[in-house]
């Protein structure tokens, strides 16, 4: 299991409000070595349309000065993020224009950094939300460390959302898991304890297709990772051990 | 050349588009026989044709489609969901896992098989590209049992992990593992004369923008509305309360 996201694990239940939410980012961003983190929700969906939550690692007079002058409008990140599911790398935007080049002015006073990556997510009544990266490096530094981390911060991105509805009351009542015949054997011989070659061989299946079961059943048990969502199984009785 | 667009902005490329949607006739109506609607215009579309959706588009040189796929992520409806949950005994839904429908390659281009070869490992690589990008781990989706020997032959195959049917018609549910080792499979395979350029990342152009402006807008002044509704009802009970307590302390 992988240390940094179980380090994220442990952290998300204690989430309840944006004061912790920044503590939570705060540790994102140190675990993965970056100069700022940010989940923010321009929409939370549903009965909680237009309502707005996040927090950030940023200065927060920097956050003052993006509000105070309604950057929001014309940020390319927040367009791009809302006008599309595909991650967003900062350097593939068009910064040109005049509020646009302003505003990147003086990201840079505040050190946001010059590196971004915005993980756009979006959900049934409206609902929309970004996570976001940021890094003060060399694009070649910036683009290594990005393939190293990207499926993680997708993971924790989606995972970090779902908290901040469930804590905002904006979460649509979670259905019982409908978990396929084949999610349900995966997660039940992985609680069991068996190694994963041991359980796609069992299975009939490849490794690779394992994968796919265990991560569709994760996602809809809520859990950030396979072992969390055998936990999530068997404290909730979709599968016994 | 590749090109990544947003079912919002297809309008805005209106011979992409036309050329895209009769191509996907000819080849889901005419050649498969499929049970696909075409309309009036001869364009085959469907539900998942929608503002979200991301075509992966070949364009060839003279602006038309040469080939294309659509790309979904499985946390929103897909195809595979909402048709064919019963091949796997249930849904597949991640933010790692995205389904890609319509896969096809123009049946109008000239050169025959080997121009055929080259525009479906283009758009496997692509694919593939932006996977790794993003941090994808599969791609899954629905096909016909002949089109497993055309993705096999662009070096990237699918695992079958589910069939229903039996013959030319079988219906296969594959799951393509996002891997660096799929896309220097897929460039080892690749035919002379592909072209790879670097794949462009998928953004929203003008129209989608214009769009996702009027919908954060339009959520604002919505949550605005409620809540002033919202506090308006909670006075109007105050007051009620406030006027049925005199009476209850008279009584």
């Amino acid at each position: 299991m992988n240390e940094r996201l179980q380090s994220i694990v442990e952290s998300v239940p204690a989430v309840t409000g944006a004061a912790e939410l920044r503590r939570l980012l705060e540790r994102v961003r140190a675990i993965y070595d970056m100069d700022n983190c940010i989940y923010y929700a321009l929409s939370l969906g549903g009965p909680k349309a237009g309502h707005e939550f996040g927090a950030m690692t940023y200065d927060v007079a920097w956050h003052q000065r993006y509000e105070d002058v309604r950057y929001r409008d014309c940020d390319p990140v927040v367009l791009a993020a809302a006008g599309g599911f595909a991650p967003i790398d900062w350097a593939d935007l068009d910064w040109t224009g005049r509020p646009v080049r302003r505003l990147l002015s003086e990201a840079r006073e505040f050190r946001v950094g010059n590196n971004g990556y915005t993980i756009p997510i979006h959900g049934p009544g409206g609902q929309f939300a970004m996570f976001t990266i940021s890094k003060q490096c060399p694009e070649e530094e910036w683009r290594a460390r990005l393939a190293d981390v990207a499926q993680e911060l997708l993971l924790i991105a989606h995972h970090v959302h779902r908290h901040a509805l469930e804590i905002n009351g904006a979460a649509e009542p979670m259905p019982i898991p409908n978990l396929s015949p084949r999610e349900r054997d995966a997660l039940a011989l992985m609680a069991a304890g068996r190694s994963r070659a041991q359980i796609a061989d069992r299975l009939k299946i490849s490794e690779s297709t394992l994968r796919v079961y265990l991560d569709s059943a994760r996602h809809k048990l809520g859990g950030l990772n396979a072992f969390h969502a055998v936990a999530i199984a068997v404290k909730g009785g979709a599968i016994k051990v | 050349m590749i090109r990544f667009i947003y079912g919002n902005d297809l309008s805005t490329s209106p011979r992409l588009a036309e050329t895209m949607f009769r191509d996907r006739a000819g080849q889901f109506r005419t050649r498969l026989n499929w049970d696909v609607r075409v309309d009036p215009n001869g364009w085959e579309r469907d539900q998942y044709d929608g503002p979200d959706a991301l075509y992966c588009v070949y364009v060839l040189p003279d602006g038309t489609h040469g080939g294309s796929g659509r790309l979904m992520p499985t946390t929103g409806r897909t195809m595979l969901n909402d048709h064919f949950s019963h091949l796997m005994g249930g849904e597949i839904t991640s933010p790692l896992i995205w389904e890609s429908t319509r896969f096809c390659v123009s049946p109008r281009i000239a050169g025959g098989a080997a121009a055929a070869a080259r525009i479906s490992t283009a758009l496997m690589l692509a694919g593939c590209e932006v996977g790794l990008r993003f941090g994808l781990s599969h791609f899954a989706a629905v096909f016909d049992a002949p089109m497993r020997r055309i993705y096999r032959s662009t070096g990237w195959a699918p695992e079958i992990v589910a069939e229903d049917g039996a013959g030319r018609d079988r219906l296969c549910l594959g799951l393509w593992e996002i891997t660096e080792e799929a896309r220097a499979a897929i460039l080892a395979r690749a035919p002379e004369g592909l072209e790879l350029a670097p794949v462009p990342a998928p953004l929203p152009g003008r129209r989608a923008l214009t769009a996702a402006r009027d919908d954060i807008d339009r959520a604002r002044i919505e949550g605005k509305l409620r809540d002033g509704l919202e506090a308006e009802a909670a006075a109007a009970a105050a007051a009620d309360a406030g006027l049925s307590a005199p009476d209850a302390r008279a009584a």
